[in-house]
């Protein structure tokens, strides 16, 4: 175990060493689009200084966790996946070298691409965003970006993390709170608590695979151990009420609030940060400097900006 | 035979809300949590199983914002029927329904908490329905009628377009699922407090609208006659009209965007009761109860992701509706 960490934070050290010589020799600036927002956070990870704009502009918090660059780039709109919609005369415009998509590679995102590289003259490049292949992703975007040795780098970052997320031991039951409420969840095999439950964390929501909305009720029966959320407000919110505290047994449920800037880590959206969730699960109390080293490449965050996953009393 | 109709008239609403009570008894002792009926009763003392005195914690304030709710917006809807001779007036005539929407829509994408979406969405629907009544005020087509609706339709088609602006600045993995579960519908959302401060305008609205009883059934007929039997139609008017602004917009801000109930439970209300305010509004409101706890009951009887209410509302309503009015038009 302790030989794995060693080697990701090399292969993290690297992914620094190597994304600083490839901005020396970089091609032209802001020449790829990205089709929605985890191509985004693909791109910024592994050539920011190629990003054209954003899908979505972070919020004013995540912008201030960035490197000045992010508050300089243009939101676009997203040319796929949700939010809102960009004009693809616009797009056109930007005279793009490439659009990146970063999601689901089944057929219909497939046949998109196909549509969309005849539509825009552009090539249009799925890479395919399942959690486990993300090391291939850091690789094949550092190919496309002309940044091979930095994507090389956070590839075998990621494939050291994602192999000791994957032997974590089983962990706690959780309930994975969304919405302003709390009420809002991903059941067992969402996209959205794939972080928690490859860790061995039992989801107690099951049902659709999806996200959905449940009762307060629901949750009492479920009787889960820990809370999970991204929400500060939200977390505020259940902090001193029983219903959210209170377990049947008797005793007190746990509350994690999880970091959500400058993107979640575990979701939202599901793209290249859930890695920083996956890092941290596979050993919550020993990953501070692995944390900041990853924080630093995706993101180029500085450590003092680095937020903590907090227990709330 | 007169006596005899009389009787049966008044019955009729007392009968629909003990049916109310009657379904609420059964809903509060169902549900996820395994608690029987007599643990229930003794947690309703403070001695019962810590699991009964959960589930009573939990199922009571989602009861009272399902009846509270369905009573709201039936009565508000038999209101604006009765005032505008219309029987396809709904709650959302004055844009309301829109207004909260857009409000609590707002509210979720500046990172409100629950309670402050929930005060957003009442005020928008108010300030919507305000919007109407105030543009109406400022034309001169006869007793004003035509002009509300009109003047309804252009408020809320605005709410419905700073809704979508909503929608379409939200961030798509957070703020939109909640903005859409929240225009959807849901009675599980508040909390005792919640569902109880949001009622208290629905009660004080209910009771206008029951007080003006039979000066809302003489309104019906026009300015003319409502001034000729010494009624001042305006400000009574402008009344009726906020009472009922005023329970929707309370009711939408608990519960989100649940339709039909509005627009069905006084049309069966009707059936019973005939067309009088005095009796029409108080039926309309047991039988929206009645039917906001049926539509609750069934958004989780199909496994522990709730369906939303919204959508059962109007997958129930719509077709009991068109049976309605088949039935109705067979008749006559």
């Amino acid at each position: 175990m302790l030989t794995r960490r060693a080697l990701t934070l090399s292969g993290v050290a690297g992914s620094l060493l190597a994304s600083a010589c490839a901005r020396a020799t970089a091609a032209p600036s802001g020449d790829v689009v990205a089709a929605g927002q985890p191509a985004a956070l693909l791109i910024w990870a592994v050539a920011r200084e190629r990003l054209a704009g954003w899908p979505r502009k972070p919020d004013a918090a995540a912008l201030a966790a960035l490197p000045a660059l992010a508050a300089g780039l243009p939101e676009i709109g997203a040319l796929a996946s949700g939010g809102r919609p960009a004009s693809p005369e616009a797009v056109a415009a930007l005279k793009p070298r490439l659009v990146i998509d970063y999601g689901d590679a089944d057929p219909e995102h497939q046949g998109l691409a196909g549509r969309m590289t005849a539509r825009l003259g552009v090539d249009w490049r799925l890479i395919d965003g399942a959690l486990l292949r993300m090391p291939d992703a850091f690789r094949e975007a550092g190919r496309l970006l002309g940044a091979a040795p930095g994507g090389d780098a956070l590839a075998d970052a990621a494939s050291g993390v994602i192999a000791r997320w994957r032997a974590a031991p089983a962990a706690r039951a959780f309930y994975y709170a969304r919405g302003v409420d709390g009420l809002e969840t991903g059941f067992r095999g969402a996209l959205a608590t794939e972080v928690l439950e490859g860790a061995g964390w039992s989801n107690v929501a099951q049902g659709s695979r999806n996200i959905g909305r449940v009762t307060r009720e629901q949750v009492a029966a479920w009787d889960p151990e820990v809370v999970v959320t991204l929400s500060p407000a939200f977390a505020r919110a259940a902090a001193g009420d029983p219903v959210w505290r209170r377990r049947r047994g008797g005793g007190r449920r746990g509350l994690l609030l999880l970091p959500s800037t400058p993107f979640g880590w575990i979701d939202r959206p599901p793209s290249v940060n859930r890695l920083l969730g996956c890092a941290w699960l596979a050993s919550p109390g020993e990953a501070w400097m692995e944390l900041t080293l990853l924080s630093r490449s995706l993101y180029g965050m500085a450590p003092v900006e680095i937020p903590r996953p907090r227990w709330i009393p | 035979m007169d006596s005899l109709s009389a009787v049966r008239a008044w019955a009729a609403p007392l009968a629909l809300a003990l049916l109310a009570v009657a379904a609420a008894a059964v809903v509060l002792s169902t549900g996820p949590l395994a608690a029987p009926p007599d643990a229930l009763i003794t947690a309703l003392f403070g001695e019962g199983p810590p699991d009964a005195e959960l589930a009573l914690a939990l199922r009571g304030p989602r009861l009272l914002a399902a009846m509270g709710c369905g009573a709201a917006l039936a009565g508000a809807g038999a209101g604006f029927q009765i005032l505008f001779r219309n029987p396809l007036a709904s709650p959302d005539l004055l844009g309301v329904t829109s207004g909260a929407g857009f409000g609590a829509a707002l509210a979720l994408l500046l990172g409100a908490g629950a309670v402050l979406v929930q005060g957003a969405a009442f005020a928008g629907g108010l300030a919507t329905g305000a919007v109407a009544v105030a543009c109406a005020a400022l034309t001169r087509s006869g007793d004003g009628r035509l002009a509300l609706i009109l003047c309804g339709i252009v408020a809320g088609a605005l709410a419905s377009a700073g809704l979508g602006l909503v929608v379409i600045a939200a961030e798509p993995y957070s703020q939109l699922p909640s903005i859409t579960y929240w225009l959807l519908g849901s009675f599980t959302r508040a909390t005792a407090g919640e569902a109880a401060l949001a009622l208290v305008p629905v009660g004080f609205g209910a009771a206008i609208l029951l007080g003006l009883g039979f000066r809302l059934d003489v309104l019906s007929l026009g300015d003319e006659q409502a001034r000729s039997l010494g009624l001042r139609a305006r400000p009574l008017r402008l009344m009726a009209l906020g009472s009922a602004a005023l329970m929707t917009s309370s009711a939408v801000s608990v519960a989100g965007i649940v339709g039909w109930i509005g627009l069905l439970a006084p049309h069966a209300a009707r059936r019973m009761v005939g067309e009088r305010a005095g009796r029409l509004i108080p039926a309309s409101m047991a039988l929206g109860a009645l039917f906001a706890l049926l539509i609750d009951r069934l958004s989780t009887a199909f496994g522990p992701a709730e369906l939303p209410v919204g959508l059962l509302a109007a997958a129930v309503g719509a077709p009991a509706f068109l049976a309605l009015f088949v039935a109705t038009s067979r008749r006559a």
